[in-house]
């Protein structure tokens, strides 16, 4: 039975290639006939998961090509497809006719709903968790209903890879039931000494609900803490971010070994550090690793940073109904002085539902942005007017902002518009308004 | 006139966006010419509710919920004695906290405020939807966004009548309450933004229960009407 289904998973999965079709289809069908295919299949000894609210893409990826580079057979969902479907085509994809995984290595990333669904048939060796932020409410309903669901997937086997600098993830092993490494940064030039963001997952101990006292911020709820009145504090972590520049942009990890970011953000900092810790956690080899995760940062194409009529744009990428990556943006754009025009804007909130749920957009604080010279806000797209009315109440001049129903017109305003653009947009805004930024440049 | 809002609760329940609420309050009686304050207040605070005139809080995970409720009891008494000169505001389960009882996903029941009858029961579901829903004292409807896991199954004289969506409880097409003191609804975020016709009735409300006498003056919502009349032309799009 189990040969038969894979030889006909595995010609699925030809065809699939062939007529570029979906990427979990093949594993649907061969779930669908046989639901015990991913419990026989033989897999290596390293097994790593990667799940959290978001990173978990980029980190997977990485530490794949790291393990590729120090010479180990990789198997990776690459494609991202991150559901259980996704998961049985992977195998699909690298078993051989007898079920044997053929690979070292299995890194995959896997839906942070999911993981309950896959981890009993693919127990991992290690799982990171990146974290867990306001992502999508309508479908995952708040960050406590997503620990519930990692946590039930967890087992004290599994060595957990986790952020020390986040409390949220240190309720995952209160009870100090898993094998955990931490990784951490440490204070520097961009860290802060008061909250900049108010609407937050976790200000109290997980402990005893006193509140949380912060030496330092990195970025909302990151940075060094204590409980007010338990022994609750950021764990000791093993890997540290010593030192970051944004400038150049490198990070440093123990002091030791400097590493090229791809872009100037924080999250790449903590991702590139995330990956550094589940390689090195496995191997011995810091070194090689970290020189490879140089080499990999480095080939990548910074897409953020661009010009419109010789004044800087910087597109920033975001997901709409995740406060967590427009608070990213805003803190981006809060560390550039100087006149500023936003653009800020979105085809449509969700591809997944048909809601139209606004709420998420006053959990991000535009707030910062009062602080700044802003010449011009400019909202884009069907809900432009809600956007006109976000940014009006974060304390911005309504003469100064101007509404779009689409792209049309926009490079037109922009000439009209004064400092360094920012557009905060959502990814499915991102290319269009590059084209458009192109296009208005070389008319 | 000066107004003084407490926002209770403001880091624990904060789930969706509630802050809106209080902003739009804040700008609204601004308009106006009265002088706004607000207190940030949590569980490590002693409150002392003599100095408000209004308390708003929004929506918050279940452990969140009940924390604020063990908080929030210890006041009870004294929030019984100054019922008529308070206004009370919540959205999302935060109107929980004004009912007889919560009853958990392991069936225990946390006694609340009993400012109403209602009890609210945890379940193993939760109710999302988008909701429009009418009201006597509004002539166009009122938008929102549901996101709960808990239902009120019975609820008395309630405010809206929802025309789509769900209401408190799955088929009941009906939610919140609205008396002198106390407007209370399942909607969470930011629904003072999302219908200025709401806030602009809202606000008279509060304004003239502390000075009958108060000269009303048009509030510049601009932006929140036109965002308003945006999603009612989608949502007829989508009737059609």
């Amino acid at each position: 039975m189990k040969y038969i289904m894979i030889i006909i998973g595995k010609i699925i999965l030809f065809c699939g290639k062939l007529l570029h079709r979906g990427s979990s289809l093949p594993g649907k069908i061969i779930l669908r006939f046989y639901p015990h295919f991913m419990k026989k299949i033989k897999l290596p000894d390293k097994i790593i998961a990667v799940t959290g609210s978001s990173g978990k893409g980029s980190i997977s990826s990485t530490v794949a090509e790291v393990y590729r580079k120090l010479g180990y057979r990789v198997a990776h969902n690459v494609a991202g497809s991150n559901l259980t479907y996704g998961i049985a085509t992977l195998l699909l994809q690298y078993c051989s006719i007898f079920g044997k995984l053929k690979c070292d290595v299995l890194v995959f990333e896997i839906d942070e709903r999911y993981a309950k669904y896959v981890f009993p048939d693919i127990k991992p060796t290690h799982v990171l968790i990146s974290n867990i932020s306001r992502d999508q409410p309508p479908r995952q309903g708040h960050f406590d209903f997503v620990y519930e669901e990692i946590k039930s997937a967890l087992s004290k086997e599994m060595h957990l890879i986790l952020n020390a600098d986040d409390p949220m993830l240190q309720i995952f092993n209160l009870e100090n039931e898993f094998q955990v490494t931490y990784y951490s940064m440490d204070q520097n030039q961009y860290s802060y000494p008061k909250s900049k963001f108010k609407n937050l997952n976790i200000t109290h101990c997980p402990v005893c609900h006193h509140k949380l006292i912060y030496d330092y911020y990195h970025f909302e709820t990151l940075g060094h803490y204590h409980c007010s009145h338990c022994k609750f504090q950021t764990p000791k972590a093993k890997y540290h971010i010593t030192n970051l520049n944004f400038d150049t942009p490198t990070m440093t990890i123990n002091e030791k070994y400097v590493i090229q970011l791809p872009y100037d953000m924080l999250y790449c900092a903590y991702n590139t550090l995330a990956a550094f810790t589940i390689v090195a956690t496995t191997e011995k080899e810091e070194k090689k690793i970290a020189t490879y995760l140089n080499a990999l940062n480095v080939k990548q194409k910074n897409h953020l940073h661009t010009t419109f009529q010789n004044r800087n744009v910087y597109i920033l990428n975001n997901k709409n109904e995740n406060a967590t990556t427009f608070n990213q943006s805003i803190l981006f754009t809060d560390r550039h002085d100087g006149k500023k025009t936003l653009v800020i804007g979105w085809k449509e909130i969700s591809r997944r539902y048909q809601f139209d749920d606004l709420s998420w957009l006053y959990d991000v604080d535009f707030e910062l942005f009062a602080r700044h010279d802003i010449d011009t806000v400019i909202c884009i797209g069907l809900h432009r007017y809600d956007i006109a009315t976000r940014m009006k109440y974060a304390g911005i001049d309504e003469k100064k902002i101007k509404t779009f129903e689409s792209l049309e017109g926009v490079t037109a305003c922009l000439e009209k518009t004064k400092g360094d653009i920012f557009a905060i947009l959502n990814f499915d805004l991102v290319l269009p308004f590059q084209e458009s930024l192109k296009e208005g440049d070389s008319k | 006139m000066k107004f003084v809002i407490a926002h209770l609760y403001y880091d624990l329940m904060n789930l969706y966006g509630e802050s809106g609420n209080v902003i739009a309050l804040q700008k609204a009686l601004e308009q106006l010419g009265i002088d706004v304050s607000i207190e940030f207040i949590t569980i490590d605070d002693e409150i002392d509710f003599s100095k408000y005139d209004l308390v708003y809080i929004g929506a918050g995970t279940e452990k969140n919920q009940l924390l604020a409720l063990e908080h929030l009891l210890s006041y009870k008494e004294e929030l019984w004695k100054r019922m008529s000169h308070l206004s009370f505001f919540a959205t999302g389960n935060a109107i929980e906290l004004f009912g007889r009882e919560i009853i958990d996903e392991h069936q225990v029941s946390h006694p609340a405020l009993s400012f109403f009858p209602f009890r609210a029961e945890r379940k193993n579901m939760r109710i999302v939807d988008e909701v429009v829903a009418t009201c006597d004292f509004l002539k166009t409807p009122v938008i929102g966004f549901q996101n709960q896991k808990s239902v009120i199954e019975y609820l008395k004289n309630p405010v809206f009548q929802v025309r789509q969506g769900v209401g408190s409880s799955p088929n009941t097409k009906y939610d919140g309450i609205m008396t002198k003191q106390f407007f209370g609804t399942y909607f969470i975020g930011p629904i003072l933004i999302r219908n200025p016709h709401l806030l602009t009735y809202y606000v008279k409300q509060l304004v003239k229960k502390k000075d009958p006498e108060f000269k009303m003056k048009r509030l510049n919502l601009t932006f929140e009407k036109k965002a308003y009349e945006e999603h009612l032309k989608q949502l007829e799009l989508t009737e059609k």
